[in-house]
């Protein structure tokens, strides 16, 4: 009987240094102040966010199939041709986005607002490599909006790179034989009148 | 039985191909002038190079007999035939030194592709080319769509050997009584159009926010392309690039004026429109337009690609002009037409390309008239096999005049059009045999051997060369019809095999 109350009292310590310890580790929670800076408020407003960001060469996008309609994706490129206005909206505009590094580079349209175009320094063409974007948009495979086309709707928009002078210097072997051709050219002309004037 | 080409008479085919290859240098002064005009050194030099080629080449084969006389039919011919690709060599040489080709046969499918006036593409980093190389481009699909012997014939160049040249080309239509005189309306009202519509278009372009030059070069290459009816494009995007309504109308009506034969644009334009609504391809055309545009719209509207009409039109009636007149301008994807059209779409466009637009026009294919021909035939078979037996049976039809179907008439035309089923199914299926997609395969040959230029994919940078060389051959043989190429292939043939003893 003895030991028996003495492992109860045992017992009854254990729980009531649990309970203890328990109730302290709570009060010190309570005591905590509360993080109150402007970012990291929590919007209970918020929808969940089902949508990822797709990271895609634009080859895959003129290859795709419905896999990435609909999707926010990010793409990389350089701006060639002209800023074209859009018909509908003078706020609006398209640039056409061509792939980085790659032996065959693909295009895509991509409709961004002026604000965001102002951005672009340099558009890509013949001596002249045009300013690198980095976009991220919707991809529509054919675009309700405008008239089922392949685009790009920006969201941002940030430069990369800017554009810069592409050096095209001809070769010295391109150079003599642009010479030498059309010299051979004339002499043979000049023999082939020669041998027709002797053979009237 | 088989008449075999002479030494003469290959001395003499080899003069009037120097004839062509020496007057052909003249046409590098395009681009020549154009790298002038926009600082382009390099270009310069490499159009400049390729100049003398053509004139070295050329005199040298003139060389070879220098007073020729005249061309026999036999003779005119080959010289026809030859003519096209021995053109397509010389002008792929600075394409192929631009850099803008993975290989020399890339370059010489795009040279053959432009005179042809195929349209398709096989030009890497469109984007970043030269102002000259773009001209070139577009130089070869305005020879290329005059005819190249067109070309000749108007600048007084092949002396008398003028019908068999002219007709060897596929060309049937005197507009004129004189042929000279014939080849130099062709030319003019041509000009005359094609400077019309690259004062609209460049307008259009300059409101789309262009800057001044670079809108009258792709205005003006752009007229080019419509009229010629052949569909290169200064841009990766094609017509889709300028955003432009207005712009894509512009472009129908011209691919639509291309598609009609030059000799009906003459009756238009001397008041004589009777003659050119009862015209037998006028009347074909315009029912199969409307069938095949109705088809083709009740195929898109099941998939919800085009919400809705104006935006479903707007595609679609592009589409449906651009392949009935084989010219092959884009305002879709070869993304698209595989993933967002159904396959019902695709079948159409298929067969707008394989039938094509009139004879004696720009635009390739069988052409309106055959098919016309065919049904007409078809109406009279049926008409004797209703009538009694002593009557006589006889179908008229209006092209140019009132004339009556001949036996003759419709074997020929049955003969061609069966050729080109033959060469839609022998690309299509060499495009299987390389592991490509059933309809892409077929939709590539038909677009190879009508000239149309439309591509579902298989036409891309790195494809098989046997594929890429046969496409080639495909659109060489459309462009001339097939029958003046397998005729020179056998003549060839033969000419090489030797006599046996005893033979005649």
């Amino acid at each position: 009987m003895g030991a028996l109350a003495k492992n109860t009292r045992k017992c009854i310590l254990g729980f009531a240094l649990a309970f203890v310890l328990c109730a302290g580790a709570y009060a010190q929670a309570l005591a905590d102040e509360p993080d109150t800076s402007s970012d990291n408020t929590v919007n209970t407003n918020q929808l969940p966010d089902s949508s990822f960001l797709y990271d895609v060469p634009i080859s895959e996008l003129t290859t795709a199939d419905s896999f990435h309609d609909n999707q926010t994706v990010q793409v990389k490129g350089e701006v060639v041709g002209d800023l074209i206005a859009d018909e509908g909206s003078s706020s609006y505009c398209w640039v056409s986005l061509q792939e980085l590094d790659v032996e065959d580079p693909s295009v895509v349209s991509i409709h961004m607002t002026r604000e965001l175009a102002n951005q672009i320094d340099s558009y890509g063409h013949y001596g002249q490599q045009g300013t690198t974007l980095q976009v991220m948009g919707t991809f529509h495979l054919a675009c309700g909006d405008h008239q089922g086309l392949s685009d790009i709707h920006a969201e941002t928009v940030s430069v990369v790179a800017s554009g810069k002078a592409a050096e095209i210097e001809p070769s010295s072997i391109l150079f003599t034989l642009a010479w030498v051709f059309p010299l051979i050219g004339l002499l043979l002309v000049l023999y082939y009148r020669h041998r027709n004037e002797q053979e009237r | 039985m088989w008449q075999r080409f002479s030494f003469d008479d290959i001395l003499t085919i080899g003069h009037y191909l120097g004839v062509l290859t020496s007057v052909f240098a003249f046409a590098f002064l395009a681009p020549l002038l154009t790298a002038l005009v926009c600082q382009e050194w390099e270009p310069f030099l490499r159009y400049a190079m390729s100049a003398g080629i053509a004139l070295t080449f050329g005199t040298l084969l003139r060389l070879l007999r220098v007073n020729p006389g005249r061309l026999t039919h036999q003779q005119a011919m080959a010289v026809t035939g030859f003519a096209w690709m021995f053109l397509a060599l010389i002008a792929s040489v600075p394409l192929a030194l631009s850099g803008h080709y993975a290989t020399y046969l890339d370059a010489l499918f795009e040279g053959v592709s432009g005179l042809t006036t195929t349209g398709a593409s096989l030009v890497i980093d469109l984007d970043h080319m030269a102002y000259a190389d773009n001209m070139w481009r577009f130089v070869l699909h305005f020879l290329g769509g005059l005819g190249l012997i067109v070309v000749a014939l108007a600048l007084g160049l092949m002396g008398s050997s003028m019908s068999g040249l002219y007709s060897s080309e596929g060309r049937s239509d005197h507009v004129l009584p004189n042929i000279v005189t014939t080849t130099r309306l062709i030319g003019g009202i041509s000009l005359v159009l094609i400077a019309v519509a690259t004062l609209l278009l460049s307008v259009f372009c300059l409101i789309s926010g262009m800057e001044p030059l670079r809108a009258v070069f792709n205005s003006l290459w752009i007229a080019i392309s419509g009229f010629m009816t052949a569909g290169f494009a200064p841009t990766s995007q094609s017509i889709s690039y300028y955003h432009s309504y207005p712009l894509e109308m512009v472009c129908m009506v011209l691919m639509i004026l291309g598609s009609i034969s030059f000799a009906l644009l003459v009756e238009v334009w001397k008041g004589r429109t009777f003659n050119f609504f009862k015209d037998l391809e006028i009347r074909v055309g315009v029912i199969w337009l409307l069938v095949a545009t109705a088809v083709f719209m009740a195929s898109l509207a099941v998939s919800d690609t085009f919400p809705n009409l104006p935006e479903l039109l707007r595609r679609g009636v592009f589409m449906v002009i651009s392949a009935m007149s084989t010219t092959g301008f884009e305002v879709v994807t070869s993304n698209q037409l595989t993933t967002s059209f159904s396959s019902g779409a695709l079948l159409i466009l298929i067969l707008l390309m394989a039938i094509g637009g009139s004879s004696g026009s720009t635009a390739g294919g069988m052409k309106l008239m055959r098919v016309g021909i065919v049904v007409k035939s078809l109406a009279s078979t049926v008409k004797e096999t209703l009538a009694p037996e002593n009557a006589r049976v006889s179908v008229v039809y209006h092209h140019l005049g009132r004339h009556v179907l001949s036996t003759d008439l419709a074997r020929s035309a049955m003969t061609v059009s069966t050729l080109f089923v033959v060469a839609f199914i022998i690309g299509a299926l060499a495009g299987v045999a390389y592991g490509y997609d059933a309809i892409s395969a077929i939709f590539d040959s038909v677009s190879m051997a009508s000239n149309g230029g439309l591509s579902a994919g298989v036409i891309s940078t790195g494809m098989p060369a046997p594929l890429e060389a046969l496409y080639i051959l495909e659109m060489w043989a459309g462009r001339l019809e097939y029958v003046t190429l397998i005729a020179l292939l056998v003549k060839i043939v033969m000419s090489v095999i030797p006599r046996r003893k005893g033979a005649n």
